[in-house]
């Protein structure tokens, strides 16, 4: 046996880089995270299982009709997968406390300032304008939007991006209650605000899609193919006519894409591209981003109970993002260690979809600036 | 709206009553609002009411909390099903019965008290699923369970009632 042939054997062991060793325990920690605490599994398995996939040596599954090239190529390059999933995620979003509550959407606004503070952060970071805007996105705390904007802008940023936004969705029960504990006093955590009870017509469920489509799309055409997929999945739901339809988008459509999108995002993470100091520096980015959104949704909560004379509980700004329902649940935890006889729990529902539906316009935003810059 | 201001053991409170529905009240004390459901309303005969009605008395939330802690009658409390126009004026003076509702809407998904049980404040009653998450719902009071008006994967609307408590024994 000559030594070439010996070569040719070993060319995996000897393929091995240090950088595909530390994407291993990468790859190892967020299996951990999914496995054993359960964070985000749905996602953060495929991720991670799709980035063990990509960095073994000289791996097959990356390159011409390699797996996960195939994956990405076919949903991710183009943007699919990111809003196949959000046509599942309408279908699931209860807008109902929305509706009863309009007002909300105030704070769903004021949950996507993280985006643009941390934009301007990143710019200061040295990070170009593209990469700033997909890094800014992470304070969508969204998983599809920010795989959407940073697709179409700074497409080799996905991977740490990604991995930010879903691990941070995971950590919303852990960023939030004290930056919500620092920002209110506990007078302002004890404030109960009376459940309206107004009943919402089912028309208007149903108008509520198609109306938010037309006035967003107008507005924002960037945001079209987002808003529009989140609101078809909406409209199947409210309609009450396709169920069979709803419950494939929300289930064997939605299941089926993540494992696709997780499994082409984890492809991604090669360790020559994704070991550089650029991935911690998206890393703490995002988390600030994140603590931003909570802060100045916090903020102006706050101003809206002055303007309503004490009687808005300003927790409730806290859960103007887009984790949904993960954020209003934390804000009636947080209300309730102070009162357990306090249930803002519908009120920040409200202002949870509308940060679901703020987040996805603010991504249009994004688009339509980057674009016109 | 109509403002009520009335003395418990000497404490003021200042109630304000909006009617949000023949039988459903806004009712706000300081700086909490409660909704209260009217069941029964009743003119009772022997309750002499001698409002001083200050008008002009200008209304300013309290600070802390208005509530009385122990068994004292507390007008405003959220479990207070009647009318606080009936109730306000003639505070009983041995225990009360009143009824604990659904703060939201949701489905029951444990009932975890039954008629006769001795409750401390705080202590879980029931166990109501609304938009997917728990919420216990726990005692405002010290208080005998009168009564459990709901069931376990019953569906209950904003204050349904779901509990009647009543004074503690002896």
């Amino acid at each position: 046996m000559s030594a070439g042939t010996v070569d040719q054997l070993l060319s995996g062991v000897t393929g091995l880089s240090w950088q595909s060793l530390v994407m291993y325990a990468i790859a190892g920690t967020l299996l951990y995270l999914a496995i054993a605490r359960e964070y985000e599994p749905l996602l953060l398995l495929p991720i991670a299982s799709g980035a063990i996939l990509a960095n073994l040596p000289l791996s097959p599954v990356i390159g011409e009709d390699g797996l996960l090239t195939i994956l990405y190529d076919a949903g991710i390059e183009n943007e699919l997968f990111p809003l196949l999933i959000f046509i599942g995620i309408g279908a699931l979003t209860d807008f109902g406390p929305l509706l009863e509550n309009p007002r909300m959407i105030l704070l769903g606004a004021a949950g996507q300032f993280g985006i643009f503070g941390v934009l301007l952060l990143a710019l200061v970071f040295g990070f170009t304008r593209p990469e700033a805007a997909s890094i800014g996105i992470i304070g969508a705390i969204d998983g599809p939007t920010s795989i959407y904007v940073s697709g179409i802008l700074a497409p080799h940023l996905l991977g740490p991006i990604t991995v930010a936004a879903y691990s941070y969705m995971a950590l919303v029960p852990v960023i939030m209650p004290p930056v919500m504990r620092a920002l209110t006093t506990r007078d302002e955590r004890r404030i109960r605000m009376a459940y309206g009870g107004r009943v919402v017509s089912r028309r208007t469920r149903i108008l509520f899609p198609i109306a938010v489509t037309l006035l967003v799309g107008t507005l924002v055409p960037f945001a079209t193919p987002l808003v529009g997929s989140l609101m078809l999945g909406n409209l199947m739901r409210e309609s009450g006519v396709v169920e069979r339809l709803t419950k494939a988008s929300s289930n064997e459509l939605a299941n089926v894409v993540t494992l696709f999108l997780g499994l082409a995002i984890g492809s991604t993470m090669v360790g020559e591209r994704f070991l550089q100091p650029g991935t911690l520096a998206i890393l703490g980015l995002g988390i600030v981003a994140f603590a931003l959104d909570t802060a100045t949704g916090l903020v102006f909560a706050k101003g809206l109970n002055r303007l309503a004379g004490g009687t808005f509980n300003p927790l409730i700004g806290a859960a103007g993002i887009s984790a949904f329902p993960m954020a209003a649940r934390v804000v009636q935890r947080v209300a309730q260690e102070e009162d357990f006889e306090n249930f803002p729990l519908m009120h920040a529902m409200g202002a949870n979809a509308a940060g679901q539906v703020a987040s996805v316009v603010a991504g249009g935003v994004l688009l339509a600036l980057m674009a016109a810059a | 709206m109509r403002r009520y201001t009335v003395t418990v053991d000497g404490r003021p409170f200042t109630i304000d009553v909006t009617e949000t529905a023949a039988d459903r009240f806004e009712v706000s004390v300081g700086d909490r609002v409660f909704e209260a459901r009217l069941q029964a309303e009743e003119d009772l005969p022997g309750a002499a009411i001698s409002p001083e009605m200050p008008a002009t008395d200008e209304y300013r939330p309290a600070g802390g909390t208005p509530r009385p802690a122990g068994p004292q009658p507390s007008p405003a409390s959220p479990s207070v099903p009647q009318s606080p126009s009936a109730s306000a004026p003639h505070a009983p003076s041995t225990g009360r019965t009143d009824t604990l509702s659904a703060p939201m809407p949701g489905v029951v998904l444990e009932v975890l008290v039954r008629p006769g049980a001795v409750l401390r404040r705080g202590d879980p009653i029931l166990v109501l699923e609304a938009m997917k998450m728990r919420n216990t719902i726990r005692a405002p009071r010290p208080a005998t369970v009168v009564e459990v008006a709901v069931e376990a994967g019953q569906p209950v609307g904003p204050g349904e009632p779901m509990v009647r408590l009543g004074p503690l024994p002896g």
